[in-house]
C-alpha cells in the first residue's frame, strides 16, 4: 500500500511537471464539471426526498477503538 | 517491545494552522511546543520538524527510539468532506475546488509519505548511487536520508480534542464537549470519559459550526481568519448586542441546543470567502477593510456575536448535562478558547466542575492524539493523574544566557539568590517599569503564563495605552490581562473559588484601582498563581504585593503584533530593543534599558523597521 502510494504520488507530481499548470486545471475543469456534475444532480434529487431534520446532533459511529483502526487513514 | 522499556509516542498536528508536536513517556507529557516559536512564523503550519527535535532532545531519545506517530487527524475522512461539499455545491465552488484539489493531489492526500520523510530527515544520513551510476562507474554519490518505518497512528480530529483535555482533567469521569471550526466532519461532539476510556458519542458536521460563524463574522469585521477571533471578543464590551435578532436569523436553533447555519448566508463550503452576498444583504453593510476605522457599529456587531455564541454554548452544554449528567465537564476546541463564554459556563452551567485544556486549539491536538492512542495502546497503565505542569517548552540555562550576553557586549546585572531577584523585579514593577519577563520552560498553548510575559503595574492607567502602542504596536482597543496571587483572587475577582491558572476565564473585577486590567464591562481575563503552579512567578507577585499591596500585575504575551510570543532569549532580547520596554529579566540576569543603546544594538541584530501587522 505504501510502495503503491509513493508510485502514485510521483506519477501525480511527474504528470503536474509534465503537462503544466494550464493542462493540470483542463483536467481539473473536466472532473469537476463533468464527473462531480453528474453525481450533484443525482445527490439533489436523493435530497429532495429527504425528511427535513428535528436535530443536527447524530451519533458518532466510527470510533477507531484498536491500534489496527488507529493505524487507517480513514 | 521488551517489557521494561518506557513507551514513547510523538503527538503531531500540522497542514492546516499552529502546528505542534508533543513526547508522551508512559502516557506522560514531558515536552510540548509550537513550530511558530521556533521558525518565528506565526501560525506555522509546515511540518513540525523544529518542534520535534525539541521534543527529542528534551527527553534525550531519537526518533528510531519512538514507538508510535500520532497525527491529530484521518486525512482520508477530510478528503471525503471535501468531495461530498463540492458535490453539494456543485456548480459554485470550481475557484475552491481547484485551490484544494491542488493542495490534496501534491500534498495532504500522501500524508503517510510526507511524515516519513520528514521524520526520516532526523535520522542518520547516507549516500548512495544509482545502479545505472555503478554500472557505468559515473556520477558521484548522493546524499539521502531513509524513510521512517515506524507505525504512525491517525486519531480522529475531534477524538485528539477530548483526549487532550480529559486526560489531563484528573478526573476519574466527565461530559466531554469539543467546539471548533471543523475537523474532518465534525464541528462539534461530545464524548464520555469514564477511566481510561474515552468514546465519542455524538456529533455535529460541517457545514453547521460555531466556530465558522464566529469565523465568518471575524472575516466580515476585517480581521483574519483563524487568528483574529480573539479581537472580535476583545471588540465586543465596547459594543451593545443589538444586532443579536438579526444574528439569529441566520440560524436554525433545535430543542436539543444544535443548531443549522442557513447556507445562503455563508459561502465557506463554496468559496473562498466567508460570507455570501446575501449575509452583507441582511447586515447592510459590505465587508469591513482591515485599515478602516471601526465604528460603533462593528463594536455592536462584535458584542451581539458573542452574546450569540454565549447562548449557543450555554444550550450545548445543557443538552451534554441532560444527556449524560455527572459533575465534570471538559472543553476543548478552538471555541473553548473564548474565555468570556468559558466563564459564562462556570457561573451559570449545570456542572460543578469544569476544566479547559490550555492549547484547546489545533496545536493541543498533538497532545490529545498521544494521549488517545497511549490510552489504546495501555488502557490498564494509561496515566489519569492531572496535568502538572504546562510549562512543557525549552529552557536555557543562566550559562548559556551569559554567554551570549557577553559576547554582545550588553551591560548586565546578576541576581545572586531567588529572594533579591523576586524583589528587584517587584521594585522595578513598583518604579512603573515594564519588564519582559523570560524565566523557565516556555507554555504550550497560545497564552503566556509567566515564563515568556510583559509585565507591568496594573495600577497605572497610562501602562495599557503604552503596552498596547509603544509595546506590542497593537490595536488600542484590545484589554490586557491580569495575574493574581491564587489566594487573594478571591478579593479582587468575582472569581466564586474557581481557580483559572491558565487564564481561560472571565469574571468581575472587584477593586476600583486596577484601571489597566479592567475592561470597559468591568471585566477581566485572569490567571491565578500558585507556588505550586509557579514558584518563581509567584514570588514575584509575593513581593509586589508586599511593597505595594497589590497581588496583581498586568501579563501579556512577550511579543509584538504579528510575531510568535519569544521562545530563546535572543528572540527575548530582540523583542527587548525594538520596544519601548523598559527592562529585561532574563532567567538571573536583569537588563535596563538605561543601560544599554537600542539603536546601535538593532544595527549590530540588523534588525527591520518594523510595527505595521
Amino acid at each position: 500500500m505504501k510502495k503503491i502510494g509513493t508510485v502514485l504520488w510521483d506519477g501525480w507530481m511527474w504528470f503536474a511537471d509534465k503537462v503544466g499548470w494550464i493542462n493540470e486545471h483542463i483536467l481539473l475543469g473536466v472532473v469537476y464539471f463533468v464527473f462531480i456534475g453528474i453525481y450533484a444532480i443525482l445527490y439533489d434529487l436523493v435530497l429532495l426526498l429527504k425528511a427535513k431534520p428535528k436535530s443536527m446532533w447524530r451519533n458518532f459511529e466510527h470510533q477507531p477503538n484498536t491500534l489496527e483502526a488507529l493505524e487507517k487513514q480513514f | 517491545m521488551a517489557e521494561n522499556k518506557p513507551v514513547y509516542l510523538l503527538g503531531l498536528a500540522c497542514f492546516y494552522h499552529d502546528s505542534s508536536a508533543c513526547i508522551l513517556k508512559d502516557g506522560k507529557v514531558l515536552a510540548a511546543a509550537q513550530e511558530e516559536r521556533f521558525t518565528r512564523l506565526k501560525h506555522d503550519e509546515n511540518f513540525p520538524t523544529k518542534a520535534i527535535e525539541y521534543c527529542l532532545s528534551e527527553v534525550g531519545i531519537k526518533i528510531e527510539d519512538v514507538d508510535g506517530i500520532c497525527f491529530y487527524e484521518k486525512p482520508l475522512w477530510k478528503f471525503e468532506r471535501l468531495l461530498l461539499t463540492y458535490i453539494q455545491e456543485w456548480p459554485h465552488g470550481f475557484p475552491s475546488f481547484l485551490k484544494a484539489m491542488r493542495a490534496w493531489l501534491s500534498k495532504k492526500l500522501w500524508m503517510e509519505h510526507i511524515i516519513r520523510k520528514e521524520l526520516g530527515e532526523l535520522m542518520p544520513g547516507f549516500t548512495y548511487r544509482p545502479w545505472y551510476q555503478k554500472f557505468f562507474n559515473i556520477g558521484t554519490p548522493k546524499n539521502a536520508f531513509p524513510n521512517y518505518e515506524g507505525k504512525i497512528y491517525y486519531v480522529p480530529h475531534h477524538l485528539s480534542h477530548a483526549a487532550s483535555t480529559y486526560y489531563p482533567s484528573g478526573f476519574k469521569d466527565a461530559t466531554v464537549l469539543t467546539v471548533d471550526g471543523v475537523g474532518e466532519w465534525s464541528t462539534t461532539s461530545l464524548a464520555l470519559g469514564k477511566g481510561a476510556e474515552l468514546t465519542l458519542k455524538e456529533e455535529m458536521v460541517f457545514p453547521d459550526s460555531l466556530g465558522l460563524l464566529y469565523s465568518a463574522f471575524t472575516y466580515y469585521l476585517g480581521f483574519k481568519v483563524n487568528s483574529g477571533e480573539y479581537k472580535v471578543m476583545g471588540l465586543a464590551p465596547y459594543g451593545n448586542p443589538i444586532h443579536k435578532d438579526k444574528i439569529w436569523e441566520l440560524l436554525e436553533v433545535f430543542e436539543d441546543g444544535s443548531f443549522r447555519l442557513k447556507p445562503q448566508f455563508f459561502a465557506y463550503r463554496y468559496g473562498l470567502r466567508m460570507t455570501s452576498q446575501k449575509f452583507i444583504k441582511h447586515f447592510g453593510k459590505p465587508v469591513r477593510n482591515s485599515d478602516d476605522e471601526l465604528t460603533q457599529w462593528h463594536k455592536d456587531m462584535a458584542a451581539s456575536l458573542q452574546e450569540v455564541t454565549e447562548e449557543l454554548m450555554l444550550n450545548l452544554v445543557q443538552y451534554a448535562h441532560l444527556q449524560y449528567g455527572g459533575e465534570n465537564l471538559c472543553l476543548s476546541g478552538g471555541v473553548a478558547l473564548n474565555c468570556v463564554a468559558n466563564g459564562r459556563i462556570v457561573r451559570e452551567g449545570p456542572f460543578k466542575n469544569v476544566y479547559i485544556f490550555p492549547a484547546a486549539g489545533d496545536a493541543g491536538g498533538s497532545v490529545g492524539a498521544a494521549l488517545y492512542t497511549h490510552s489504546v495502546m495501555q488502557p490498564e497503565g494509561h496515566n489519569l493523574k492531572p496535568v502538572e505542569t504546562i510549562y512543557l517548552g525549552p529552557k536555557y540555562s543562566n550559562e548559556v544566557i551569559e554567554s551570549f550576553l557577553q559576547e554582545y557586549g550588553i551591560k548586565f546585572d546578576k541576581i545572586d539568590s531567588e529572594t533579591s531577584r523576586s524583589e528587584k523585579i517587584a521594585q522595578q514593577l513598583a518604579e512603573n517599569k515594564v519588564i519582559g519577563l523570560f524565566q523557565g520552560r516556555m507554555e504550550f498553548g497560545p497564552r503566556a503564563l509567566g515564563n515568556r510575559s510583559i509585565i507591568a503595574d496594573p495600577r497605572q492607567t497610562e501602562n495599557w495605552k503604552r503596552v498596547n502602542i509603544k509595546i506590542k504596536f497593537r490595536e488600542d482597543f484590545r484589554p490586557f490581562a491580569p495575574s493574581v496571587m491564587d489566594d487573594k483572587a478571591d478579593e479582587i475577582f468575582d472569581l466564586r473559588g474557581v481557580e483559572s491558572p491558565y487564564m481561560l476565564l472571565t469574571a468581575g473585577t472587584k477593586a476600583k484601582d486596577l484601571p489597566a486590567i479592567t475592561h470597559v464591562n468591568n471585566s477581566a481575563r485572569i490567571q491565578t498563581v500558585t507556588p505550586e503552579n509557579n514558584q518563581s512567578y509567584y514570588d514575584i507577585l509575593s513581593a509586589f504585593n508586599d511593597l505595594t499591596g497589590c497581588p496583581v500585575v498586568i501579563n501579556t504575551s512577550f511579543n509584538v503584533r504579528g510575531e510568535p510570543i519569544v521562545c530563546d532569549h535572543i528572540d527575548a532580547f530582540k523583542c527587548f530593543i525594538r520596544t519601548d520596554m523598559d527592562v529585561l529579566v532574563l532567567e538571573d540576569f536583569i537588563i535596563t534599558a538605561e543601560d544599554i543603546d537600542k539603536e546601535a544594538m538593532k544595527e549590530k541584530f540588523e534588525l527591520e523597521v518594523f510595527g505595521e501587522d
